[in-house]
């Protein structure tokens, strides 16, 4: 019998890692001895039937989870975003025809979609010239001659509602490690814009300045600069207050930078430059729309990985909020979205307030947002935390991915690498829900942002997912 | 009653502070609690209070103070122990406490060399648990019992595929690089290696050990199954004994169980054979063969310690029953019988050592014509009702039956006490038979604990105008924070007869039930 | 950077890890060397070689104060018996010997020397140029002002006072000295309070109020809040309650209170106060105008709804410091009448 590391455990200083009765780790530590306590709570809340099925699934001895995951998980962080062009949604998103309207989250239908889509819905449709007023939209809508699809199924990501329609322009991000494209439109700003459900005069107004004036500018001075490697935007990012999905301040100073010194070499009056530069300017969430499809276009390529455990997707649309899983190939996984735990705008209270939306947490998917919360300390307060607070998020993530990031680092936590690759199995068995920050949106179709805060996705849909796992997986 | 608790230099913040204070006010029976720092004008008010001491009188500004007013001892014992309680969970958050891992793969990642986990789970999770730490490549010890015999298999296979230590299911002893981990005690580092299937056997032989001037270089404990079950098949006690057989600081083996399965004897054997080093080999209650090569067998947990440390000096064992003469042994069992009464004929043994009662089991069964007890020699003996004696009865405390919701008797000792007390009023118990097991992990003062119950025994035996014989031993050390000396000192208080050892004790009572017998 | 420090920092042996501090108290000076003394959830305490005030780091921006520096984080080398030293705005920390450290904090908190430091980790935080911070209750600091026999401050108008009073009472915390608010007693320490304070709803000059320093529960005892609070009303332009010199020499008496608290009290009489009183302040003096106005229009109602905010976060401030605080402001803002404020028609 093998027993060399027995003989050599003899040898080594003994290290001990405790779980359960603290005082066997105490008398150890009396004696000099080094311990660790571990904080254990039984697997998956104590519940039988989900450690039967954690049995089943370790039973098929044939499956390497683990490699799987390590491959996804590799192919994640492999992937060179690189933001390369803005086009027209209906020229350079798959599948984008007039008629079709994309939203954020897994699919629903019209009937059963919540305030903020549907009045970004509305918007769209007035936008797109197919509908005068609002009244005309819904009647559209529902007559079933408009199709809806997740963005998520047209290499697509949106905020909030996230609603895509065929002329708005988009931004065009690749991956250059496996060449996959994602799309995302262009950031409106904060208070009364489309992704939140408004679709007033003003709202509509905005959205053809930027598909008229900002848009096609843009894309002029990133032709005259070439692409931009997003990958080491969103890493200084990180270590300079931004977590890439609620805070984007310094990210979008760093964009103004990559692009300002080619604006001015247009050839267009100072007045349009000027109110572009200044549109970025006010904006801190303008590269919210660029960290998402570049979080999109990392993640695809680790989708559809047999045996691999790893979410490739996580979505809200506002009714429910739903996961994918990338051994499980392009299904579903649904909860009810919850309501947002935190700050109101003044005016505002959380009566107000719309259930969680936006494919936005594509970025917690990839390793940043909530997941980088530590290197954001400015974020918690939006739920009244501390710095500290966020450290813990930061950590407790950890306990469900499977590595840390090679590019991603959080200064904060003497620049460990950001947790990334969310294993299922990993917040089944801990209980430990990812961390997502988010905007609030009014319930209400039009009127816009409510707050910001912290979110908690419901538990159910990954249990369900986990069930679907080790049906297919399972001995 | 008052009481004043000072902390030096103890800086909490104000929250902290006067959360103490209102979980203090909330005890049933505390009437006034002040918390504050020593600043004079506070302490003129505590001492006007009538809360004066020397404490408070050296105390300064930047001590923290406490003063309790509540209506009865116990009510400012548990106050004190809250306050205790509440300030080191609140002083932990100093620095990164927020977090602690929260799985085995989590503590790697925070402590990568960690060689040993040690698993004290409830018994349908502590498999999954120890599982992972085996496939993270660590040695297990698994405190837990409740643990299901497929997933003992399962950890015990993967472990030997592995080259990995899993000790236990059911394992609450063993000595790894002389750090006791869970029950055990501090016993010098020497020659011999131990491997036990049985828990407090392990620690009566370690004791024993470093009573007759030798020392442990490992303690490997198996669980209780390792040999008894033959799918189990020994494994672990296989592995044990080539590691040990490979370890330079172990020049004797010694092997402690209960009976093996017919079925795993020869490989056991085949094993200890093979290991090239002289081997002790201790079957509780089986029947004592004669040794041949490397291989010795030994009748007795101490006799097992006293062969190996004679082995391991290159010396001959002779043994003896008692370790005092004969003359000693006989007007001790004089002194003990001669004022029984003539219904007191039985024997009652209340242990809290499992491995313990086993032995004394054996022991006494035969020359006593038959002892009942929970896992007896003869099923015909078997206890009707755990929580009544009949006859000859020796229990251990700690099964099952007797802790369900309740701490292990080594922890407290209201178990045993109540039992006392039951058996008190029993006017045919001429024997108590008991243990006193210490060390790490164990109730901090066992004997303390049973004194005043052993008083009261002993004198309701006497206003029944009989005479109760106690005879008891205690395993542990002189390293011992419980202290053997001690321990023997109070128990011998009370009129306790203490034996050098568990066996002897037994032997004693088998002296003492002879002589009653011929009287 | 003188040769001295250097050799200092060099035997620290930090390794280069930046905090930039948001914002540096008026007094906390470019160069110094110190211990961690105690370390809370939100705040560090440093003992300072050499001089009897304490410092600390912060990562509330209430607690800030002319003795603390800003920080967005409290890097865990920061531990008590942690070296501290600084010099040209840079401080950096790491960790003392093992063993030695905690026996110089428990017995005499004299700071070790930090060249002793062999710090196993570190860091270091700039605050060289963090906008500072002077903890003046308003505009126009009247410690300063007096001096030069400048214009004194105006009070702020009754109906103000009557609105912070409805706030502290309904939402104010227990504990500590709440009760002189409504002539209860809540312990030993409100009633000794009380008798000090003589109330009777008259005010009385004699009142010793340095027997107040070291009075009961906290880190910073309720009667140094307290005490604080009175002075924060001198400083708004109340009548003058305290005799300042009565509370220095007791604070020079090193047994009277815990050291946090003196640093604080010091501050105080300094015209210097922690963050979450300033904004009380703020609030108090900011648009007297505006406040005629409300005062016209809706009277305390209408003042405690805009004050509301700001009181209720200094009322959360510590368990009952914030509250024990605001109770002294509003003891000195009503001349010692608190008790029959709130019946007096504004």
């Amino acid at each position: 019998m093998k027993t060399d590391k027995i003989t050599e455990l003899f040898k080594q200083e003994l290290k001990v890692i405790n779980m359960g009765l603290e005082t066997f780790a105490d008398n150890l530590a009396e004696l000099g001895v080094q311990t660790q306590q571990v904080d254990w709570k039984p697997p998956a809340g104590g519940d039988a039937g989900l450690l039967e099925l954690f049995d089943r699934l370790e039973a098929n001895t044939e499956l390497d989870i683990d490699a799987a995951n390590a491959e996804a998980v590799s192919r994640i962080m492999q992937a060179k975003p690189t933001l390369v062009d803005i086009g027209i949604a209906a020229d350079v998103v798959p599948g984008m025809h007039k008629k079709l309207i994309l939203h954020a989250g897994p699919p629903v239908a019209w009937k059963n979609m919540a305030g903020p889509l549907r009045g970004a819905v509305i918007g769209g449709l007035i936008y797109e010239g197919l509908a005068g007023d609002a009244g005309e939209a819904e009647e559209l809508a529902a007559s079933g001659e408009i199709t809806f699809d997740p963005c998520h199924h047209h290499d697509a990501v949106g905020p909030m509602a996230g609603v895509v329609t065929a002329s708005m322009p988009v931004w065009v991000v690749e991956n250059t490690t496996f060449g996959n494209k994602a799309y995302c439109t262009l950031n409106e700003g904060l208070g009364k814009v489309l992704r939140y459900g408004a679709y007033s005069e003003e709202v509509i107004n905005r959205l053809n300045w930027m598909a008229e004036d900002l848009a096609p500018t843009l894309r002029k001075a990133l032709h005259l600069r070439g692409p931009v490697d997003i990958k080491n935007i969103v890493a200084q990012m990180l270590q300079m207050g931004d977590e890439g999905h609620n805070r984007l301040r310094a990210g979008t100073s760093l964009m103004i930078r990559e692009l300002a010194p080619y604006l001015v070499m247009l050839d267009e009056p100072k007045e349009k430059l000027s109110r572009i530069l200044a549109f970025m300017h006010e904006n801190d969430h303008f590269t919210l729309n660029i960290t998402m499809p570049a979080s999109k276009s990392s993640v695809d390529p680790a989708r559809d990985i047999d045996g691999s455990s790893l979410i490739v997707a996580m979505a809200r649309n506002g009714t429910e909020f739903g996961i994918r899983v990338s051994g499980l190939g392009d299904r579903w996984f649904t909860g009810p979205a919850s309501v947002v735990d935190g700050l109101y705008l003044p005016g505002f209270s959380a009566a107000d307030a719309a259930r969680d939306i936006g494919d936005s947490v594509i970025t917690e998917t990839t390793g940043i947002g909530g997941f980088a919360m530590a290197a954001a300390p400015a974020i918690v307060k939006f739920v009244g935390g501390t710095p500290q607070d966020a450290i813990t998020f930061t950590r407790r993530m950890y306990d469900i991915t499977v590595a840390e990031n090679d590019t991603y680092q959080i200064p904060a936590m003497d620049f460990r690498g950001t947790p990334t690759g969310i294993d299922l199995r990993k917040v089944v068995e801990t209980g430990t829900l990812p961390a997502i920050n988010t905007g609030i949106a009014h319930k209400d179709p039009g009127v816009g942002m409510v707050g910001a805060g912290l979110v908690r996705p419901p538990e159910n849909c990954f249990r369900e997912a986990f069930e679907a796992f080790v049906e297919r997986y399972g001995a | 009653m008052k009481r004043i608790i000072v902390r030096k230099d103890s800086y909490y913040d104000s929250v902290v502070l006067m959360s103490i204070s209102a979980e203090i006010k909330k005890i049933d029976g505390v009437g006034e609690a002040v918390v504050a720092m020593g600043t004079e004008v506070n302490l003129t008010l505590i001492k006007d209070m009538g809360l004066d001491s020397d404490e408070v009188r050296a105390a300064g500004p930047n001590d923290l103070i406490i003063a309790l007013e509540g209506e009865s001892e116990e009510v400012v014992s548990s106050a004190e122990t809250k306050v205790n309680e509440l300030l080191r969970k609140k002083s932990s958050a100093d620095g990164q406490a927020a977090y602690r891992p929260t799985g085995v793969e989590s503590a790697v990642k925070i402590m990568p060399d960690a060689n040993l986990v040690i698993i004290s789970l409830p018994g349908q999770y502590a498999g999954r648990e120890a599982r992972k730490a085996l496939q993270a490549d660590r040695h297990v010890m698994l405190f837990s019992d409740n643990v299901p015999i497929e997933t003992e298999i399962e950890l015990k296979k993967l472990a030997q595929e592995r080259g990995l230590l899993m000790m236990g299911p059911d394992c609450g002893t063993a000595m790894i690089n002389g750090m006791p981990i869970c029950f055990a005690n501090v016993v010098r580092r020497g020659e011999i290696g131990l491997v036990s299937a049985a828990g407090t056997g392990l620690q009566e032989v370690a004791c024993s050990i470093e009573k007759a001037g030798g020392g442990v270089s490992q303690g490997i404990g198996t669980g209780g199954r390792d040999l008894k079950n033959e799918r189990v098949g020994g494994t672990m006690v296989r592995m044990a004994v080539e590691a040990l057989a490979q370890d330079p600081e172990t020049k004797v083996i010694a092997v402690i169980s209960k009976p093996p399965a017919k079925a795993v004897i020869p490989s056991v054997m085949d094993t200890l054979k093979a290991a090239g080093k002289p081997c002790v080999v201790h079957f509780i209650g089986a029947e004592s063969a004669a040794g041949e090569g490397n291989i010795h067998y030994a009748t007795s947990l101490e006799e097992t310690a006293r062969m190996a440390v004679a082995l391991s000096r290159g010396e001959r064992y002779t043994g003896q029953e008692f370790d005092m003469p004969e003359e000693e042994i006989a007007a001790l069992v004089e002194r003990e019988t001669a004022g029984m009464a003539p219904q007191q004929q039985f024997v009652r043994g209340l242990f809290a050592g499992g491995t313990l009662t086993d032995e004394a089991v054996f022991a006494l069964h035969e020359p006593l014509g038959g002892v009942y007890s929970l896992d007896p020699v003869d099923p015909a003996f078997e206890l009707r009702d755990p929580h009544r004696s009949q006859g000859h009865t020796i229990v251990d405390l700690g099964e099952d039956v007797f802790t369900v919701g309740r701490p292990h008797p080594m922890i407290d000792a209201s178990i045993r006490t109540e039992r006392i007390e039951q058996e008190m009023e029993d006017p045919e118990v001429a024997v108590l038979l008991i243990d006193c097991v210490i060390g790490y992990s164990s109730h901090p003062d066992p004997a303390g604990a049973m004194l005043g119950v052993l008083q009261a025994a002993k004198s309701r035996a006497r206003e029944r105008g009989g005479y109760l014989a106690v005879v008891g031993s205690v395993t542990g050390t002189e390293g011992d924070s419980q202290n053997i000396h001690d321990q023997r000192r109070k128990l011998e208080s009370v009129g306790c007869v203490v034996m050098p050892s568990n066996y002897q004790a037994a032997k004693l009572v088998e002296r003492i039930m002879a002589r009653r017998a011929s009287q | 950077m003188t040769d001295r420090n250097e050799h200092r920092q060099q035997a620290c042996g930090f390794r280069g890890r930046g905090l930039i501090a948001h914002e540096r108290g008026a007094m906390i000076p470019r160069a110094f060397s110190g211990t961690v003394i105690a370390r809370f959830e939100h705040a560090v305490t440093i003992a300072v070689s050499g001089e009897s005030l304490i410092m600390a780091l912060v990562t509330r921006r209430e607690g800030m104060s002319a003795r603390a520096l800003l920080l967005p984080a409290l890097p865990r080398e920061l531990r008590t018996g942690a070296a501290v030293c600084a010099s040209d705005g840079r401080a950096r920390f790491g960790e003392q010997p093992r063993g030695r450290s905690s026996e110089w904090v428990a017995r005499t908190l004299t700071p070790a020397p930090a060249a002793q430091a062999t710090a196993a980790a570190g860091g270091e935080i700039d605050f060289a140029g963090a906008p500072w911070y002077y903890g003046h209750l308003s505009a126009a600091p009247v410690t300063s002002c007096r001096s030069e026999q400048m214009v004194a401050p105006v009070p702020p108008p009754p109906a103000l006072i009557a609105g912070l009073l409805e706030i502290v009472r309904e939402h104010g915390r227990g504990g500590g000295l709440l009760g002189l608010l409504d002539r209860r007693r809540e312990n030993v320490f409100s009633a000794f309070a009380a008798r000090l304070l003589g109330i009777k709803g008259a005010r009385r000059s004699t009142a010793e109020y340095e027997k107040l320093v070291g009075l009961g529960g906290g880190l910073t005892p309720a009667g140094d809040d307290f005490v604080m609070g009175v002075l924060a009303a001198e400083e708004l332009g109340a009548p003058t309650l305290i005799d300042r010199d009565a509370v220095s020499r007791r604070l020079a008496h090193a047994e009277s209170t815990t050291v946090v608290s003196a640093t604080m009290l010091r501050l105080a009489l300094a015209g210097m106060f922690p963050a979450y009183l300033t904004a009380v302040g703020a609030e108090l003096t900011a648009v007297p105008a505006a406040m005629r106005d409300a005062e016209r229009r809706g009277g305390p109602a209408r003042a405690s709804r805009e004050l509301r905010p700001t009181v209720l976060r200094a009322l959360e401030y510590g368990h009952s410091s914030g509250t024990d605080a605001l109770v002294g402001l509003l003891w000195g803002l009503t001349g010692a009448r608190v008790a029959a404020f709130g019946s007096v028609p504004v």
